[in-house]
């Protein structure tokens, strides 16, 4: 097996229209102890993201960002985890 | 107790199997290694990176029975986006049953318990194969100290399979799970209801299964939220980013020369007495030269190797390596890597071996491959004797900035030049000649924890053993065959001719010249002759072998002599243009059979370890022609 077979289309960083509506957001603009659930994922994300706990319904709190501003941290089911601004801004959260 | 409790052999052909299953950090290989004790095989899933692990069950019960245990690869699903994934995919759905050796029994899905809600889908997921599955809840101390609960028997009525819970560190259940594993016949299934087809249902379904089990979730851990507010800092976070990477730096650069330097002169010891013991002539010279010394040379790394590990083992499992990756990501993303590959490489800085072994806690396998073939342009220690002497023949030891002399500054940009070469090389493939895109980044920061002891011995290990593999076979063979090269074809002397003239006149007529000769066209741009070409044959060994065959070389390779004799031997047999081009030949030139070797395993080909064998070898022909023509 090539180490190198997953031929993955690349996540498109644009969220399609029928997202971003006016109560949503991306959760990358997400400041710090801002409290959101999930609405929704883009489906050219990878779907490691939703695995991770990041599924819709999924309440999530945004913590500290990295000294130089990427990754932040969130904390989702009981697990802290750092995502990338990049893929963070696949998912779309309502602030609760 | 541990040898007396080995399964007899006789009832090896009918253990029973189980896998281990969990996310990363679940506990999974604590639980491996309470449950096999130091006794796990190692290996790799044929055609693959993936590491097989798997060891017999320590049995200390009659009513125990013994069983193999198959650890597969940390994965937060089944989705199998990563090699490792895949390979547990296959190994649950019975496809690699052959080279295991037989089907699985069962399957133990380990979960920690103070994330449940995370790691409970993996759990469904599992199921949804349909084999014999047993939930093993970790770290339920942790879960008590932090105001969590569950209750276990209501979550094995709620799921429908058998729970147990345990302490790893401490051994807490382990017995109770021992006697489920004996019983896996009777092991009640969950009905097929629990067979869910996507990520959302499975963790409704995990909600609904958590609620019915009085699940509270554990509050975050105080100790971890006090030293992130430091550890993460704005400020603090960086600064102990700094000192932590100095200190690691510090520690495996000197903490381990004592020990190395006992190696040394220990290896030279054994050679000098099997010198004395056996007469002189061709045996005594394959002993001592080509087995001893040469195998020697390579073993010297052992302490470093060794301390290297235990320090980012202890930091892994006690979670600060998660913080370094966090807190570095953003400059490793620069240059198309992230945060984890950042401490492979400064592992390299050591050697590329453990460095290139290091990779395997990079979840992306492009991100890895990245790393492992940019790890050998990093300085590692065995450049160091080849700088220290060339610096030392033809760099004036003039002062320029207050400690610094001009010594220190050419040593400081070899360093640097090693730095820059790394970070452009690793974004120009990540540019474009490593296809294949990466899994998101996603880092996990664990609660801090103390780590288990005995984990990390048996880690540390496991990877000594490879290494020590490969000393006994790929090193040993390379090591007689340079010796080989060097010291034939053998000739007459009169009696009473020194060892030291001998040695000279064999090596200037050997196979190793005749090479050296035959390489002289491609590097007489660089300046370099036949013997510095034999010096670069030698230093495949290892590179800093460059130096005692340059000894040799330019004659009496007498160690009583000391460096002082070789300084200046030096500076008469090359001129500083060459001495120049050499130094940055050896920056890039991938001279190193064990990073070769290690390359070839990590990477399951010899197309990685080939390509960068040939791309480097380039470079430094190139970078040493123009400084060869800058400095003439």
């Amino acid at each position: 097996m090539d180490l190198l077979d997953s031929d993955l289309p690349a996540p498109a960083i644009e969220v399609s229209t029928t997202l971003t509506e006016a109560s949503t957001q991306s959760l990358a603009e997400l400041g710090r102890n801002q409290v959101a659930r999930v609405v929704a994922i883009d489906p050219s994300a990878s779907p490691r993201l939703a695995a991770l706990g990041f599924c819709p319904g999924t309440m999530l709190r945004a913590d500290r960002r990295a000294p130089l501003g990427d990754p932040m941290i969130f904390e989702v089911r009981g697990t802290r985890l750092a995502l990338r601004q990049r893929d963070a801004r696949c998912i779309r959260v309502s602030l609760v | 107790m541990v040898a007396s409790s080995a399964p007899p052999l006789e009832r090896a052909s009918k253990l029973a199997r189980f896998a281990l299953v969990g996310s990363p950090n679940s506990g999974k290989t604590t639980l491996f290694n309470a449950l096999t004790g130091l006794r796990a095989k190692t290996g790799n899933y044929a055609g693959v990176t993936v590491e097989r692990h798997s060891g017999s069950l320590r049995v200390d019960d009659a009513r125990q029975k013994p069983a193999e245990i198959i650890d597969l690869p940390g994965t937060y699903s089944l989705d199998a986006l990563s090699e490792d994934e895949a390979v547990t995919v296959r190994v649950l759905r019975g496809e690699l049953d052959d080279e295991l050796g037989g089907g699985l029994d069962g399957v133990l899905v380990v979960a920690d318990a103070t994330t449940l809600e995370r790691s409970l889908p993996l759990l469904a997921e599992v199921l949804a194969l349909g084999r014999p599955t047993l939930l093993v809840l970790t770290m339920i101390d942790e879960l008590r100290a932090r105001g969590g609960t569950i209750d276990i028997f209501e979550l094995r009525r709620a799921i429908g399979i058998p729970v147990v819970g345990i302490v790893g560190t401490k051994g807490v259940g382990l017995d109770d799970l021992k006697l489920q594993l004996a019983e896996v016949q009777t092991w009640s299934r969950a009905p097929t209801t629990t067979v869910h087809s996507t990520t959302t249902e499975r963790f409704a379904w995990a909600d609904d299964v958590l609620g019915r089990a009085a699940r509270l979730a554990p509050g975050a851990s105080q100790l971890t939220q006090r030293i992130d507010s430091v550890l993460l800092h704005r400020v603090f976070g960086p600064l102990f980013f700094f000192a932590f990477v100095l200190v690691f730096f510090q520690a495996v650069f000197s903490g381990a020369d004592p020990l190395m330097d006992l190696l040394d002169s220990g290896i030279g010891s054994v050679a000098d007495a099997l010198a004395n013991v056996l007469p002189p002539g061709l045996l005594s010279s394959l002993l001592c030269d080509g087995v001893v010394r040469g195998v020697g040379s390579v073993l010297v790394f052992l302490p470093q190797i060794v301390l290297l590990f235990a320090v980012i083992l202890f930091l892994e499992a006690s979670g600060y390596m998660a913080r370094a990756a966090f807190v570095v990501d953003r400059l490793m993303g620069f240059v198309g890597l992230e945060g984890r590959c950042f401490i492979a490489l400064l592992s390299s800085y050591a050697c590329a071996v453990p460095g290139i072994l290091a990779t395997r806690s990079i979840p992306s396998p492009r991100h890895r491959l990245i790393t492992i073939l940019v790890a050998p342009l990093t300085t590692c220690s065995a450049r160091l004797p080849v700088y220290a002497l060339l610096i030392a023949a033809f760099v004036e030891p003039t002062p320029v900035f207050g400690p610094l002399t001009a010594q220190g500054l050419t040593l400081l940009a070899l360093y640097l030049l090693g730095a820059f070469s790394t970070l452009a090389a690793a974004a120009l493939l990540g540019r474009g000649l490593v296809r294949g895109r990466s899994l998101p980044f996603y880092q996990e920061l664990p609660p801090y924890r103390w780590p288990s002891w005995r984990t990390i011995a048996q880690q540390i290990w496991q990877r000594v053993r490879i290494f020590l593999k490969r000393a006994g076979t790929v090193i040993l063979a390379a090591s007689i065959l340079l010796w080989l090269l060097l010291s034939f074809p053998r000739r007459d002397f009169p009696d009473g001719t020194p060892t030291a003239e001998q040695q000279q006149v064999i090596l200037e007529n050997s196979y190793a010249a005749q090479v050296g000769r035959a390489m002289e066209p491609v590097f007489a741009p660089l300046g370099f002759d036949w013997r510095i070409n034999v010096g670069l044959l030698g230093s495949f060994a290892a590179r800093e072998v460059m130096v005692s065959t340059l000894a040799q070389i330019y004659g009496h390779g007498d160690a009583d002599e000391g460096d002082e004799g070789l300084t200046s031997r030096v500076r008469e047999a090359m001129d500083a243009p060459t001495a120049f081009a050499l130094l940055v030949w050896f920056v890039y030139a991938l001279q190193c059979i064990s990073t070769i070797a290690v390359m070839r395993r990590e990477t399951a080909s010899w197309r990685w370890p080939i390509i960068a064998l040939v791309a480097m070898g380039v470079f430094g022909w190139c970078g040493g022609y123009l400084a060869y023509t800058l400095a003439s």
